[in-house]
């Protein structure tokens, strides 16, 4: 009698911690389906459309710093000629082939910044360069670029045509 | 769950695509110097409405947006969706596209006639084109 009341109690007691168990998988269950996982996306993105983008704006940067690096020392070369001759043509670069170096640094640099604040992690070097016409107005510029967001990783070896050459010009026009 | 990250893949993906046509819109009769897309066109002459005009045809009335423009470092407000800067609600997705412009364009009178963000002599840029769901 007392072996079937302990049999009886025992599967009594079974029965309540499945119901608990039951129950407590149950309030679990409904807890997590109200949690909203949100994934956030803004690094989920196509490194390879970042690079893409990267790559075509990287050549145009890497001119107009190497124009404005120039422009800047040209100018200065001119006004210091001013005392003994007003009147007289100067020569005018647009993009000095020796401040090449300074200019991907800058540009580098730039672009570092900009995907930094991304997440991401950009280098550059430049490899070589060498004149595109007889005129030397126009460099080849090949540089190796690296993009990386931590998980997947892109490297390219891009020519740019930056435009580099002289002009001379008028002194007059920087009185003006 | 699943609609939060739906929501943001899908304005991810749409505010990619805006940047990307703007960037490959050629604008016609541009002046000597100026770029010809229209995304660093409109940048340069300080013009955000034909942007604005253009975003409205890709993007649904349902979605909102802030347009910025970064340094890299730091950013500023250009234009909205609406008037002036906008707040956004919930969800929110950001697309990037750089942007080449000579500064000495940009400090021209009539376009911004001062440097975008102070102190930046840079020719590099980003528009940032923030979106959500109202």
């Amino acid at each position: 009698m007392v072996y079937l009341d302990r049999k009886g109690q025992m599967i009594i007691l079974m029965g309540v911690i499945l119901a608990v168990s039951i129950i407590t998988l149950a309030v679990i269950s409904a807890h997590l389906a109200n949690i909203r996982i949100v994934v956030p996306k803004q690094r989920e993105s196509s490194i390879l459309d970042d690079f893409r983008d990267l790559r075509e704006t990287f050549g145009v940067s890497l001119n107009y710093n190497l124009v404005n690096l120039t422009m800047n020392e040209s100018i200065n070369a001119s006004l210091k000629n001013l005392g003994w001759n007003l009147s007289a043509w100067y020569t005018k670069y647009i993009g000095s082939i020796e401040n090449l170096q300074e200019a991907f640094n800058e540009t580098l640099e730039e672009f570092f910044t900009f995907e930094l604040r991304r997440g991401n992690f950009f280098d550059a070097r430049l490899l070589e360069y060498y004149p595109a016409d007889e005129y030397g107005t126009t460099y080849l510029v090949k540089v190796h670029l690296y993009l990386s967001d931590g998980r997947t990783t892109i490297t390219e070896n891009v020519t740019y045509a930056i435009l580099c050459h002289s002009y001379l010009v008028y002194l007059s026009e920087y009185l003006e | 769950m699943v609609s939060s990250e739906t929501e943001l893949s899908d304005l991810k993906t749409k505010g990619d695509d805006s940047l990307r046509f703007l960037n490959g819109l050629k604008v016609h009769g541009v002046e000597e110097g100026y770029p010809d897309d229209a995304l660093s066109y409109y940048l340069a002459k300080n013009n955000p409405k034909p942007l604005k005009e253009n975003l409205s045809l890709f993007l649904p009335d349902t979605i909102e947006y802030n347009v910025y423009i970064s340094n890299g470092k730091e950013e500023i407000f250009w234009f909205s969706s609406g008037s002036g800067k906008l707040e956004p609600m919930g969800p929110t997705a950001r697309s990037y596209r750089y942007v080449s412009v000579d500064i000495d364009l940009i400090k021209s009178d009539g376009n911004w006639g001062h440097e975008i963000i102070p102190g930046y002599q840079g020719s590099t840029y980003q528009v940032v084109l923030e979106l959500w769901y109202i």
